[in-house]
Formats: structure tokens, sequence, C-alpha cells
């Protein structure tokens, strides 16, 4: 079964070399875009279980979205126990010791920067589908 | 008769009597002879009784004339010593004012023998004159047969004078007595009284604090005044004549409200001095403060010094508000500082996301360019695009510079013990290991231990080393030395190398954000390191500044303000 990967992001460009570096990297998982944290949330907690039924294998979310920001996405995600077991990595453009420190307070797996320079970019996601898809052993559903 | 020797006589007998006539005549003579020779005797030695009694009356007489004289004499002696030590020079004049006495104070202070002084005229022995001075009054003695007295001034002697006319029983003027005080020293004594009375007087009168005198009623239930000087007057707005006299409840009933009166009460009691302030506002407005100091005399007299403190505490009153309006200020200010911190950190939060985020849309898409379309560039064209992403990766590290410089702002310093030395070591090793083909000798001085952030201390000789390491990569044989000195009795620590250095002239903004003294195409970098150097410095209370020529190094100098 393919596995799904949501990306929460709200801008277009992010998304698009996001899809880039994942194709670059070989990850040919069904790839979910939620622009704003309130469709992302609708999604995971609500689409997943009426229509399709599969909740995301990863979740890569930024944190400054529309709506509701990725923090509150996360921590909202956190305290529900249908998903709270979901990795989460954030993948955000902030350093601020604040966000990152909430983050992992929050229960995010990992958090990356996204690096300005492409060709890191690609190297860290595919460490990161690598890592998340293949070598870890995702808990039971 | 039978008593009588006679008797036995004429009993003779008869015949014996007629016998013989011759021898009764002789008989008879004989007998009338030794009557005569009886009597005789008898009167004589009644006479010789009378003669001794006259005699020893003779003799008491002169005794006791003798004795009066000696009286006379001891008399005499004792009213001469009595007169003599009299130190008031007495002089007894006749009616024509020739002296017939003087006392031996009057030969002490003319000095002219007492022979020579008795029978001369008072004017002649006293002044030296030849009738009676201007100001004397014998002649008004002499005219009205009364006493009379006069301050004279003799011989630089000030004398008191009193003349007491001598008047015998038909109240006939027979002579005078003069008597002459010397007062010099008591006129002395009054004059420095008078002086210093003076003195006093022209103190209290231009006295800058306030002087009233009161003098408390027998039972001590009110006070008279009894003076008060010029300060007094204006601090208190009255006169001086009219309220001299008074009692002070009357003159100012204020005083029982505000204190004054129970303190003078308790003064006038106790004895003790009283300091204390009275003061009065109207609505809001001072009308006066005085600072008070009651105090009891010797002479019972109770007197009170008062300053009028009105202006100073009113100006205390405006410093104080202007100290409260200051310290508001201060607060607001502080307010609206934080209020700008905050915009800052959300300045740099969006700057650290929004700004980013198209600098990775830019190198994404140029390296998407670069990768897909290769073949259908040219050379030049993928040298344009190699450039667009270089300089997109210059702008990111600009952007982390800045972002750096602002989180150091706002960090909480944790001073620590902090080695520099082990820290300059490691960099200096990283350093080795990311440019493996450069030479450097370096010299790090050990066991540098300051007291510091050790994460921002790290970030300053991270950059100063970078610098000296950067600087001196065009120089033969670069040397990089780490150090401590002693400047001025402070503890200075240095990075000296022997590289580009630059021109001192343009350094005055040399730790100001983007301020760089090399081309970008000599020396490549952002121009926030020395920036970030300086506030990490400044916040621990330290300062840096630096030593430098072109071509001749540069020595980056700073202390720690926390350094123990």
């Amino acid at each position: 079964m393919n596995k799904i990967i949501l990306l929460v992001e709200d801008n277009p460009s992010d998304i698009e070399l996001t899809k880039r570096a994942l194709s670059k990297s070989r990850i040919a998982n069904e790839l979910v875009v939620k622009e704003d944290g309130k469709e992302a949330l609708d999604y995971v907690l609500n689409d997943c279980f009426t229509i399709g039924g599969q909740l995301p294998a990863l979740i890569l979310l930024d944190l400054k979205l529309p709506k509701v920001d990725g923090l509150t996405v996360l921590k909202t995600l956190r305290s529900d126990d249908r998903t709270r077991r979901i990795p989460i990595v954030i993948l955000t453009t902030s350093s601020e010791k604040l966000d990152i420190n909430s983050s992992y307070d929050l229960g995010a797996n990992s958090y990356i920067r996204k690096p300005v320079d492409f060709n890191q970019f690609v190297e860290a996601v595919n460490s990161l589908g690598l890592y998340w898809l293949v070598v870890n052993e995702a808990p039971p559903t | 008769m039978y008593d009588t020797p006679w008797y036995a006589v004429v009993k003779i007998d008869k015949s014996e009597v007629y016998g013989s006539f011759r021898e009764r005549a002789v008989i008879f003579s004989l007998a009338g002879l030794l009557l005569v020779i009886v009597l005789t005797q008898l009167a004589a030695g009644y006479q010789r009784k009378r003669d001794r009694e006259w005699m020893l009356q003779q003799i008491e007489l002169e005794q006791d004339k003798l004795k009066l004289q000696e009286d006379y004499q001891s008399i005499a002696r004792q009213w001469q010593t009595t007169f003599d030590s009299i130190s008031d020079g007495i002089l007894l004049l006749d009616k024509n004012a020739s002296i017939i006495r003087a006392n031996k104070a009057i030969t002490d202070t003319t000095g002219v023998d007492y022979a020579q002084i008795i029978g001369n005229s008072c004017w002649k022995i006293m002044h030296g004159s030849n009738k009676p001075i201007e100001d004397c009054p014998l002649p008004e003695v002499l005219a009205s047969k009364k006493r009379a007295i006069a301050e004279l001034l003799m011989d630089g002697h000030w004398v008191f004078l009193s003349i007491d006319p001598i008047l015998d029983e038909e109240n006939q003027l027979i002579g005078t007595v003069h008597i002459i005080r010397d007062i010099t020293s008591q006129k002395q004594a009054e004059k420095a009284l008078r002086e210093s009375e003076a003195t006093f007087r022209e103190l209290f009168e231009h006295m800058s604090n306030g002087v009233s005198l009161y003098q408390a009623l027998e039972d001590g239930s009110n006070f008279i005044i009894k003076d008060i000087n010029a300060a007094g007057e204006s601090i208190t707005h009255s006169k001086h004549d009219s309220i001299v006299g008074k009692l002070v409840t009357d003159v100012f009933p204020q005083v029982i409200e505000k204190g004054l009166f129970a303190q003078f009460v308790r003064v006038n009691r106790t004895g003790r001095p009283a300091r204390f302030e009275t003061f009065n506002y109207i609505g809001d407005e001072l009308e006066y403060w005085l600072d008070n100091y009651v105090v009891k005399l010797d002479s019972g007299e109770i007197i009170a010094i008062y300053d009028d403190i009105t202006e100073r505490v009113k100006a205390d009153t405006a410093n104080k508000k202007l100290n409260e309006e200051l310290e508001q200020r201060v607060l607001q200010r502080t307010e609206q500082l934080a209020v700008a911190n905050k915009e800052l950190e959300a300045f740099s939060y969006s700057v650290s996301h929004d700004l980013r985020s198209p600098l990775r849309g830019i190198a994404g898409w140029s390296t998407a360019l670069a990768e897909d379309y290769n073949d259908k560039l040219d050379e030049q064209g993928r040298l344009y695009l190699e450039r667009v992403i270089d300089e997109t990766d210059r702008m990111s590290k600009l952007i982390d510079g800045l972002l750096k410089l602002s989180q150091i702002s706002k960090a909480e310093l944790s001073p620590t013990p902090v080695n520099l030395s082990d820290i300059a070591t490691q960099i200096i090793h990283r350093l080795r290991e990311e440019y493996p083909e450069r030479k450097v000798d370096t010299t790090i001085q050990a066991d540098i231990v300051v007291t510091g952030d050790a994460n921002l201390l790290e970030i300053v000789l991270t950059n100063l080393i970078k610098n000296a390491w950067k600087f001196s990569s065009k120089t033969d044989n670069a040397v990089i030395e780490f150090g401590k000195t002693f400047i001025d009795k402070e503890n200075v620590i240095y990075v000296r190398d022997n590289g580009a250095g630059f021109d001192m002239t343009y350094a005055a903004k040399l730790f100001e954000a983007f301020q760089r003294m090399h081309k970008a195409s000599d020396f490549p970098g952002t121009g926030v390191g020395l920036a970030t150097v300086k506030r990490i410095i400044s916040r621990h209370g330290g300062r840096i500044w630096v030593e430098t020529s072109p071509n001749n190094g540069a020595t980056f100098f700073f202390t720690l303000g926390m350094e123990a």
C-alpha cells in the first residue's frame, strides 16, 4: 500500500520545490498538499477517517501557515489519540530557538530548517524520506 | 568733865595755889604755853592732810588728761588710717577752697607731697590750673551749699567726683569734702558692653534667620514678645513696633494651631531646646514652611530662631515631582523599548521566514533551470545561473548574520568561568581542517579564563579568529596570535594577525553592521561579524578596539566587564 505523505505548506514555490526534491530523491509516495492549518486538520481528523480511511505515513509541516499555524496543528494532532503517533517533521525556514524548542516540546519527531541551497534541500528531503518511510518501523495502527 | 585730862590738872590743892603765886604763875604760863603748842600742832596736822588731798587730785587730773590725749591720738590714728585706706581720693577744703586735708589716694594719684598739697588750691593740685575747671561743680556747691556730682575726664582717666558742703551750726559753709573715684575701667567696661551690644544688635538685625525674643508670663501660660529682628518681621509679615509688648497668642493666633505655642510652653518648662518645622498650605499652594529652633536663655527668656525654607521645600517638591515624572517617562520609554524589541523580534522572525522563502525559490528554480535545461544553455548562460545561485547564497548568509545579531541582543547572559584558550584552540583546529592548504603559525596563550557567557564568547572568538584567518590568507608566513595583556590596570585580551590590515581612517564604523573594509573580490564577507562581536562585548560590559594599518596586520583588543 502506497504510504501517503502530507505536505502542509502555503508557499507554491516551496510546494513545487519540495515535490521536485522528493522526486529527485526517488520518493514516489502519494503527496497530499494542504495550504493552511485548518485544511490540514480537516484532512487528517475528518477526511482520512471518512473518505479515504488512510492516515498519512508522514506529515511535513511548515510553521507559518494561514488560519491555523503549524504549532497549533502539531499540538492538535498530538492531543488526539488517533493521530498522536503519526511522524511529523517540521520543515520550515525559521531558525528561532523558540520555534525549535516548542516544536520538540509539542512532540515533533524532527525539525528541519529548509536550506536556501536546493541541493542541500534535496539531500535533507532524501535522508528524511529514507528514514521515516523506509527505515523507521511505523507504529501499529 | 571727868573725860578730859584738863580736869586732873586743875584738881590741885587750894593751899598749894595760894601757897606760891609765882609758882602758880609759872605753872599757869607753862600750862598756857603747852596749850598753845598743842593747838598749833593740831592745826598743822589738818593743814598737812588737806595739802596731800589736793596733791592727789592734781595727779588724778593729770592722769585723766594724759588718757584723753592718748585716746585722742588713737582715734586720730584710726581715722587717719581709715582715711588713707579708702581707695577713692578724698580732699577736705576750707571755705576758700584751700586743701586742709588729703588722703593717701590723693598723694598716690597726683604724686605730689602731702606737705605741698596742704594749703594749695584744689584745682592747682588736681588740674594744674589757676581756677576751677569748666566742669567742676565746686562753685555750684559754694553757692548752693548742697551736694553736687560730676564725671570728669582727668589725664585720660574718667573720675566720678562728689562734693559735699561742711556747714557749721549757723549753717555757714566752712569747707567742702571732695571724693574722687576712678571709674575708667567701669567706663571702659560700659563702652565695651555698649560696643558688644551694638555688634550683637547689628548681627541680630542683619541675620537672615528670623529671631524673636519672648518673656514668659509668671505662670508660664503665655509669652510676651520682647523683640524681633528684621528677618523675623519679614518672615512673619509683622512690624516690630506694633507687636513688641504684646502676647504672642494675640499677635499670632496661629501659633496654637501650628503647635508652636505648645513647644514654647515645653521649652519654657523643661529648659530643653526644641527643633521642629511648621508649615501651611493654602489649597495645594505652599504658603510657608519654617524651620524653627526654640531655646530658653539663661535669663529665662525664650528665643525662637526660624528660617524660611519655603522656597527650598517648593524646589524639593518640584524636584521630587520632576523625578517622579522622569521615572514615569523612563517607565514609558522602557515600555516603548519593550514594544520596539517585540517589533524587532517580529521583524527577525519575519526576516527568517519571509525573506528566506523567496530566496530559496530563486535558488531552487535556478538550480532546476541549470539541471533541466543544461543542454539548452551555453557556457555564458550557465555562468549567469551560477552567479544567481551564488548571490542567493550570499543573501542567505547576510540574513543569517542579521538574525544572529538580533538574537544576541535579546539572549539572556549566563555567566560562568570560560576558558578562552581552549575555545581558541578548537576554532583554530576546525579552521585547519577546513583549509588544510593554509600554512598558518598560531600562538595561543594558555589558560586565559574569564567570566562570561560561554556560547556568546565562542561567537566572539570565532569571528575574530576567522577574520584573522581570512585577512592573512594572502600573506606569506601568516601568523595568528591569541593572548592576554595588561593595559591601564585592565586585563585586555587580543587577537593579532599579520595580514592585510586596513586604514584606520575608515575604521570609525568598523563595528557597525554591514561596514566592510575590503572589496568583496579581495575578501568576501557580510559585514555583520564585528557588529555581532561588539554587541556581545558590550553586553558583557566590556569594550573592543583595533590597532591596524594597511599591510601590517590588525590587532583586536577587548575587555570584559564581567571578568573576575
